[in-house]
């Protein structure tokens, strides 16, 4: 009898587990009709189900059309309502985890400025639609730079339901960016340090150049000063050579022509004085030319055409080399008294060095003007010389070659050397004419 | 680097054992009814469970062999372990007095 009680209450119990398992499936089935589930479990087979909502099919579509990039809903109290694989993916989590959290829970916002959280939440009130760049702190404590577009979302009353986010890392092109800043902010830097490095090389460059330029200055005053005062103790010394020895060696010289007259007559060998005679007439002569060469009284007094004039003459007769003067358009007022001089010197030089080098037998000066120039062309028949002999020249030896270039630039003028061997030489002089007024 | 931990679904406090609400959520991934099963769900128990439950979201597409051993057969589908008697609910969950009363939790 108990058996048949314990049989009944296990029958009873079986049969309301058994029922109530119908009620379940019963359950089911009308949730399945009813539209109510997504998925079907047969076994461990996943069937999903497409839902006859309209609405969730645009929703879906939405998403589907932007499923590469992340997808975050949210309710209206922030609680997260989908997310995407692509989401599920930047953030590191899983759908399940994180549906029906606070949005504070996936992320952290991190704003620009505090102003901007709340320019968003205005823009959204008032145009429905938001779109900027912040930052989200994930989870696990990375940041990442984002930039969102975030619209709100309507419920089918059209009462707005949550809001819907597209987010996009653009953390390499903020990257890029900065690091593109940063090199535009390096180059400026380093424009500016060239800048100021340029500047001060130039301005050392330009005090180079000044200092330089009060050397050459002070050089040629010296230079200046050296010539003059050589100009000037050279004619002190031909004034008194002039004046006082030529004086007395010309006394001398009357004199023994006077001992001569008186012993004309007395029958006396005549050779001895006559050899004193010719030797003091001679020592005549040269003291006299050695008073002109070192300073013509004719520079100073008739100018330098005369000057040259008796200096070729004398210079010729002295060195039996056949000298040729010719003028062509100068005057005495093409030229300072200073050039003047200048010029004599370095003609004097010319032929001096033509008597010395050149084994020439003619010779040919041209002096002439323009307007604005003044020309003296001295040139030879002589050996001439070939290029390396003139740079050795111009290098050490010839200090009568380097004076007659200072004395050309005391002047502002040139002085030119053109010649081959076996062919003569020929050396061209330049200076600036002095204007002259056309009714002077 | 640290991952922060989620805050409830495993919110058991000072509570007795008898008041223990062990919940299992069982969604197809992010579809529709099944992330509003989810949303739903957890704001339920954070409203009126705080305190006092353990919630598992299980996504099937994902775990397909823990719907087979739960014998679930659609999802969503929130399973009530504790308290006894165990209850099934099917669908989003968006008629929160008939989870309510399901879940026998009186609303004061």
């Amino acid at each position: 009898m108990n058996a048949n009680v314990d049989d009944l209450n296990t029958l009873q119990n079986e049969n309301a587990l058994l029922r109530a398992r119908v009620e379940e499936a019963e359950e089911t089935l009308r949730a399945i009709r009813g539209g109510e589930v997504d998925a079907l479990l047969i076994g461990d087979q996943v069937y999903t189900l497409e839902s006859a909502d309209a609405a969730s099919n645009r929703f879906r579509g939405e998403v589907l059309a932007q499923i590469n990039e992340v997808v975050i809903a949210i309710d209206n109290e922030e609680r997260v309502t989908y997310l995407n694989p692509a989401a599920e993916q930047q953030y590191q989590v899983a759908a399940s985890e994180v549906l029906g959290h606070k949005l504070d829970e996936l992320y952290e916002h991190q704003w620009p400025e505090p102003s901007s959280e709340y320019a968003a939440r205005d823009s959204i009130r008032q145009q429905g639609s938001w779109r900027g760049e912040n930052i989200h702190i994930k989870r696990n404590g990375e940041s990442i730079h984002v930039e969102s577009t975030v619209t709100e979302l309507r419920d089918r009353s059209g009462e707005v339901s949550g809001l819907l986010a597209v987010i996009r890392d653009i953390s390499e092109r903020k990257a890029a960016e900065d690091a593109l800043r940063q090199a535009h902010d390096n180059l400026e830097t380093r424009v500016v340090e060239r800048t100021i490095e340029l500047s001060d090389a130039n301005i050392a460059l330009l005090n180079e150049m000044s200092e330089r330029a009060a050397a050459e200055k002070q050089r040629a005053e010296l230079l200046q000063k050296v010539v003059t005062s050589q100009e000037d103790e050279r004619r002190r010394i031909a004034r008194d050579i002039h004046d006082q020895l030529g004086q007395r060696v010309t006394g001398i010289r009357l004199q023994i022509a006077s001992i001569c007259d008186l012993l004309a007559h007395e029958d006396l060998p005549s050779e001895p004085l006559d050899n004193l005679m010719k030797t003091a007439e001679q020592l005549d002569t040269d003291v006299s030319f050695l008073a002109w060469e070192l300073r013509p009284a004719s520079l100073d007094d008739l100018g330098l055409v005369q000057a040259v004039t008796e200096f070729t003459n004398e210079w010729s007769h002295h060195y039996k080399i056949e000298a040729e003067f010719i003028t062509r358009g100068f005057i005495r007022e093409k030229l300072t008294t200073g050039a003047e001089t200048h010029f004599y010197r370095i003609m004097q030089e010319a032929l001096n060095n033509v008597a010395k080098h050149a084994n020439a037998d003619q010779v040919n000066i041209l002096l002439e003007a323009n307007s604005e120039q003044v020309t003296m062309i001295i040139e030879d028949n002589g050996v001439g010389f070939d290029r390396d002999a003139q740079k050795m020249l111009k290098d050490k030896k010839s200090l009568g070659l380097l004076g007659m270039k200072e004395r050309a630039i005391l002047i502002g003028g040139s002085v030119e050397i053109e010649s081959t061997p076996g062919s003569g030489t020929t050396i061209y002089v330049r200076a600036p004419a002095v204007a002259i007024s056309s009714h002077a | 680097m640290t991952v922060k931990p989620w805050p409830d679904d495993n919110d058991i406090g000072a509570s007795s054992l008898d008041e223990r609400y062990v919940l299992r959520l069982y969604v197809a991934g992010t579809t529709p009814r099944s992330a509003s099963a989810v949303v739903n769900v957890r704001k339920v128990c954070e409203e009126h469970l705080a305190g006092k439950y353990d919630l598992e979201v299980i996504d099937v597409l994902r775990n397909p062999e823990k719907a087979a051993e739960g014998q679930v057969l659609a999802a969503p589908t929130l399973v009530k372990h504790l308290p006894l008697p165990m209850k099934r609910f099917i669908g989003d969950m968006s008629r929160t007095d008939r989870l309510l009363a399901g879940l026998g939790i009186r609303v004061t």
